[in-house]
């Protein structure tokens, strides 16, 4: 269905609308940035940008304090740093590393890494029409990655609002909050609460708590959209 | 959502910048439409997904059916259903099978060498319509219609109310069996004593603490999935304490937090010590004594609270914990604790099934059961025991029905029980044999493999075989089962893949759910919907219909029920499968609706003072208001039809009003009904003739169900009889050394009716002193998939008839060894209870 939105402000969807599709452009972004915290280390220049003046305020904002710290040193110093960091908490670590994947971190799930749920997310991207393909040869249900989905789908989502598809963006809204519930959400608030009470540097705590709270307000958020994305649609 | 706000510039400037994760997704085609799509694996090809219903057991939850190339291939859960929330058990999912067995039968057969022995010839439908119809029309003609029996299994919804209602109804037979006797029909009578109408709704959503007595949610049950996921979801979010009390280690019980072992049958003893419990130490106080009010507990048709729990007391007091220990082998202390938690928790939610209702006291249990959950006030609550909701379908009925005959074969030897309210399907073979009520000319069964499912297997299949005693037997059948192998003429009916139906299940959550069983792909071969095939032998017959086929009788169903008719009727039920009214609220405390003067003081309405009750006098078919006085609301026939509602002192309540049986609108834990047939009216102890004549080496057989398997109809579902096609007797380690036993061994297990041979598991998960084995294998028909014998004309298109690695090794039925034995009171058949010998061979 393809509804089109009357310019003189006499569609009554306009207004939900105008917020769902502004929501869901934001929403792709922090996807797409937390997915980029956590899927490896940081090159110079991602922190050059994430220390951009422009990029300070807005973290600011949002309540993240990265601290004197990160803005400070010297940027080699600080990649480093935030290099050692990663390698301690994500990939090798004398106390155990915190494995970024589902199929380790799900609570009563196979505890193996390449384990039945990493089949069964690669299972959902193809089934979605999605192809994975990785220069890392990592797995599909590392975080990043199904934070990354989740960016494919809310943009997904975004652009049939713009093109006044309510359906598709409906179906988009569907298909986000089936995947966070048979997946990122089992397993990911398990992930960060340990990533916090893990990391020593302030960056990757911060961005945990940063995931965690904006994750948790999809959580209630999801739902909510789908309705009105439904309501939306009967009325038009 | 606002509070997303202080993300904004956070995302702008992410937009800006390089710091998000570069791409390792890439969109290869368009997102498909969320839900009911399926796309082979092999091909790609997106497969037609059709919104129907399983059959495959009683449940019968709406499901999505996929087809591809024309062939059913896939089947799942209905993620728009609120009673299964898109779930689907392994039994639901092997349904798939049904469509593409190679025994199935295409083409209607008629037995050209002697019954049983195999040989048959197809024969064209006309011919077999035209046999069957000419013989029907004959018994009609003579005024002989109940001389025509027809004995049904899982018949339900639309095809009862066309078949039983419209069909039988018109032609004029009353000889009609069904099988609820072999199921839980014992457990729905002593419900219909109780509280009225049969079936308990266990609200695990809702619920603080499950009681379960001889249930097996978790793997069985006529509401499985709806309420098995819910059990698990309270179990595990909520931490929900569940307590099974079982003589085996289910898997309900072994995912409950307490396994309470009991001796078969003493599950009576222990829920009339709970009951003592409660009211020794007065925990019914509070809500249970609330509850009172709404509760027959004498023979004063309105008593005081404090003459009700006096009676309670003094019924009660005998059945102490350490009595009931005598009786059941769980400990006085475990009764205490466990009654006292049940009674201090609320809400708390009491089940109980087959494993304590299918017994020689089975009723009693069933009524000790409910009076527990009765006086601590968890009787249709939120979170309690609650009366089944389910959707209202109306449907066309035909004209000028004639008044029924029947031959009185269906409700057991006289005697036998004394209110068998589900008839005793168990003992018609047996009737017939005896003759003395007299004989069918016609026997047609369908759905229902009375000489599989029933006990003492030899004499089914000597009364069927025996063309003295039934001179022409029709079987209706997708597949060649034992029950077809003896009939005399098959009619070929398509698998419940390829039917129409509208259904009516109950709902887990308070609120009725409509839904359709609609064809996924065309019926195979020749095969008819029976529902079609009746309407073509009432047409043969004279007998004028007002619809041509089961579709047309769907399709006027929807246009007559106004919930379905308003959002679109047959149309939108085909293409969305289920609908329930969003707005809709739980029902719950339904009884507790009081009536406008109106509804019962109309001129045809009169009170009985006896037991309270406002009933309409016209509508149970008294000349006079004076005549039904005379006679009284409980000993006028089917007066319980024209119930109206119950005076509880200066009000009218909707009450608890009584389905099938004359009771009152109160919860009778007291039943007026019981003593008139020289029962105590008040649950009481029965132990069981057979066991306490047992001598020291007898053992006591109990059966079950696995999760796997329907109870006879799915072993021919090649994945699911893959999973479980052998059943190994469970026996203790204890009895075992006894008997020098080690696991695998094979063991002969022999009752007074018969013997089989079977192989041992050494478990202690079954008390010592029981054998159990379990329903399902052991079939010597039903395609190579069930017992390695193939169907005459099944076909051999079926590659993985290669790889049936399990072929000759079928297990064993224990139903050769059980008695036809019923219960004394409601006449269900005592699966439970058959006293055996176990050896080494």
């Amino acid at each position: 269905m393809t509804a089109v939105i009357a310019s003189d402000g006499g569609d009554q969807a306009a207004g939900p609308l105008v917020e769902l599709n502004i929501n869901a452009e934001e929403r792709v972004f922090l996807y797409r940035l937390l997915a980029g915290i956590f899927r490896r280390e940081q090159s110079k220049e991602r922190l050059e940008e994430l220390r951009s003046s422009q990029y300070r305020e807005a973290l600011e904002e949002a309540g993240v304090d990265l601290g004197d710290h990160f803005f400070l040193t010297p940027i080699e110093e600080l990649a480093e740093e935030l290099a050692v960091e990663f390698a301690r908490l994500f990939l090798l670590s004398p106390d155990g590393r915190i494995a970024p994947y589902e199929s380790v971190q799900l609570p009563d799930g196979s505890g193996q890494l390449r384990g039945p749920e990493s089949q069964a997310v690669l299972d959902y991207f193809k089934a979605t029409g999605f192809a994975y393909q990785d220069e890392m040869n990592d797995m599909p249900d590392h975080v990043a990655v199904e934070l990354e989905y989740m960016a494919h789908l809310v943009l997904l989502e975004s652009c049939s609002w713009v093109n006044g598809k309510y359906d598709e963006a409906l179906n988009a809204i569907r298909y986000q909050n089936d995947f966070f519930q048979k997946h990122l959400f089992n397993w990911v608030f398990c992930f960060l609460n340990r990533v916090n009470a893990k990391a020593e540097c302030a960056f990757y705590s911060v961005f945990a708590e940063l995931a965690q709270e904006f994750l948790e307000d999809e959580l209630t958020e999801l739902p909510e959209k789908e309705k009105q994305a439904e309501q939306l649609l009967e009325r038009n | 959502m606002l509070n997303r706000r202080k993300f904004i510039k956070l995302s702008a400037a992410t937009a800006a910048a390089s710091v998000a994760m570069n791409g390792t997704l890439s969109q290869a085609r368009e997102l498909p439409v969320f839900g009911g799509k399926d796309f082979s694996p092999t091909t790609g090809k997106e497969r037609k997904a059709v919104p129907s219903a399983c059959l495959n057991c009683v449940t019968r939850c709406p499901n999505i059916v996929y087809v591809e190339d024309g062939r059913i291939v896939k089947i799942e859960g209905q993620p728009k259903s609120i009673r299964s929330e898109g779930k689907m058990c392994a039994k639901g999912q092997g349904g798939v099978n049904q469509s593409n067995d190679p025994d199935r039968i295409l083409y209607p057969m008629k037995r050209v060498g002697k019954r049983g022995e195999g040989k048959w010839k197809r024969v064209s439908w006309d011919d077999a319509l035209d046999e069957v119809a000419g013989r029907l029309k004959t018994l009609r003609d003579a005024g002989t219609p109940e001389k025509f029996m027809f004995h049904y299994g899982r018949m339900k919804s639309s095809t009862s109310k066309l078949v039983k209602t419209n069909f039988l109804g018109a032609y004029g037979t009353k000889t009609i069996g069904n099988h609820t006797s072999i199921c839980e029909g014992g457990k729905w009578t002593a419900q219909e004593l109780t509280w009225g109408k049969h079936y308990d709704t266990w609200d695990f959503d809702n619920t603080r603490y499950v009681l379960n007595f001889g249930a097996n949610p978790l793997e069985a049950g006529t509401n499985h999935i709806p309420t098995s996921h819910r059990l698990i979801r309270a179990l595990t979010t909520r931490e929900v304490k569940m307590v099974t009390i079982d003589v085996r280690l289910s898997n309900t019980a072994a995912k409950s937090q307490e396994w309470l072992p009991v001796r078969p049958g003493g599950d009576l003893a222990v829920a009339l010590a709970m009951c003592n419990v409660v009211m020794s130490e007065d925990l019914h106080k509070g809500r249970g004594e609330e509850f009172l009010k709404f509760c027959k507990v004498t023979d004063t048709a309105e008593d005081t609270l404090e003459n009700k729990v006096k009676a309670l007391k003094d019924n009660f007091a005998q059945y102490t914990p350490e009595w009931a220990t005598q009786h059941s082998d769980v400990s006085a202390s475990a009764i205490r604790r466990i009654a006292r938690e049940f009674a201090t928790t609320y809400p708390a939610c009491l089940i109980s099934y087959r494993g304590a209702v299918a017994h020689y006291n089975g009723n009693d249990t069933e009524r000790a059961i409910q009076t527990l959950a009765a006086i601590t006030g968890n009787i249709d609550n939120p979170g309690g025991r609650c009366l089944a909701v389910g959707p209202k379908w109306k449907y066309p009925k035909a004209k000028g029905m004639p008044k029924g005959r029947k031959l009185k074969i269906v409700d057991g030897p006289k005697g036998a029980a004394a209110i068998p309210s589900h008839h005793m399907s168990h003992n018609v073979l047996k009737m017939i044999k005896d003759g003395s009520a007299g004989r069918p000319d016609i026997y047609m069964s369908y759905m229902y493999t009375a000489v599989y499912a029933n006990g003492d297997v030899q004499e089914n299949i000597d009364v069927l075989k025996d063309e003295s005693l039934i001179p022409f037997s029709v079987n209706i059948n997708p597949f060649y089962d034992e029950s077809a192998a003896l009939a005399d003429l098959i009619l070929p009916e398509p698998p419940y893949t390829e039917r129409w139906d509208w259904d009516d299940m109950v709902s887990p959550v308070q609120i009725p759910e409509y839904y359709i069983r609609q064809p996924a792909i065309p019926p195979m071969g020749e095969t008819r919907d029976f529902g079609t095939v009746a309407c073509q032998l009432a047409e043969r017959i004279g007998i004028e219909l007002p619809f041509k086929t089961k579709e047309e009788f769907v399709r006027m169903s929807c246009a007559k029920t106004p919930a379905v008719k308003a959002v679109g009727g047959f149309e939108y039920m085909k293409k969305h499968g289920v609908y329930h009214d969003p707005k809709a609220k739980p029902k719950y405390h339904s009884y507790r609706k009081e009536l406008k003067a109106k509804d019962y003081e109309k001129a045809t309405v009169i009170l009985d003072e006896a037991t309270g009750t406002y009933w309409d006098w016209k509508k149970a078919k008294h000349k006079s208001a004076e005549a039904a006085q005379k006679k009284g609301y409980t000993h006028s026939k089917g007066a319980y039809k024209a119930y109206v509602g119950q005076r509880i002192g200066d009000k009218v309540y909707k009450g608890f009003k009584p389905d099938k049986l004359n009771k009152s609108g109160y919860f009778e834990i007291y039943s007026g009904l019981m003593k008139e047939k020289g029962y105590n009216p008040l649950p009481t102890w029965y132990s069981i003739p057979e066991h306490e004549k047992m001598s020291d080496n007898d053992m006591i057989l109990t059966t079950f169900k696995v999760a796997t398997q329907i109870h006879s109809r799915s072993q021919n579902c090649k994945y699911l009889t893959e999973l479980y096609h052998d059943n190994p007797a469970w026996i203790n380690p204890v009895d075992a050394q006894r008997r020098g036993i080690m696991e695998g061994d094979e063991i002969k297990v022999k009752s007074e009716v018969g013997e089989i041979t079977i192989k041992a598991r050494v478990t202690p998960a079954v008390i010592p002193g029981v054998i159990a084995i379990s329903h399902h294998c052991g079939h010597w028909q039903y395609g190579r998939y069930a017992s390695g014998n193939k169907a005459p004309m099944a076909h051999d298109d079926d590659p993985d008839l290669k790889r049936m690695w399990w072929k000759g090794n079928h297990g064993a039925h224990p139903n050769w060894i059980i008695p036809n034995a019923p219960d004394p009171i409601n006449g269900q058949l005592r699966f439970m209870d058959t006293v055996v010998q176990v050896i080494k061979i």
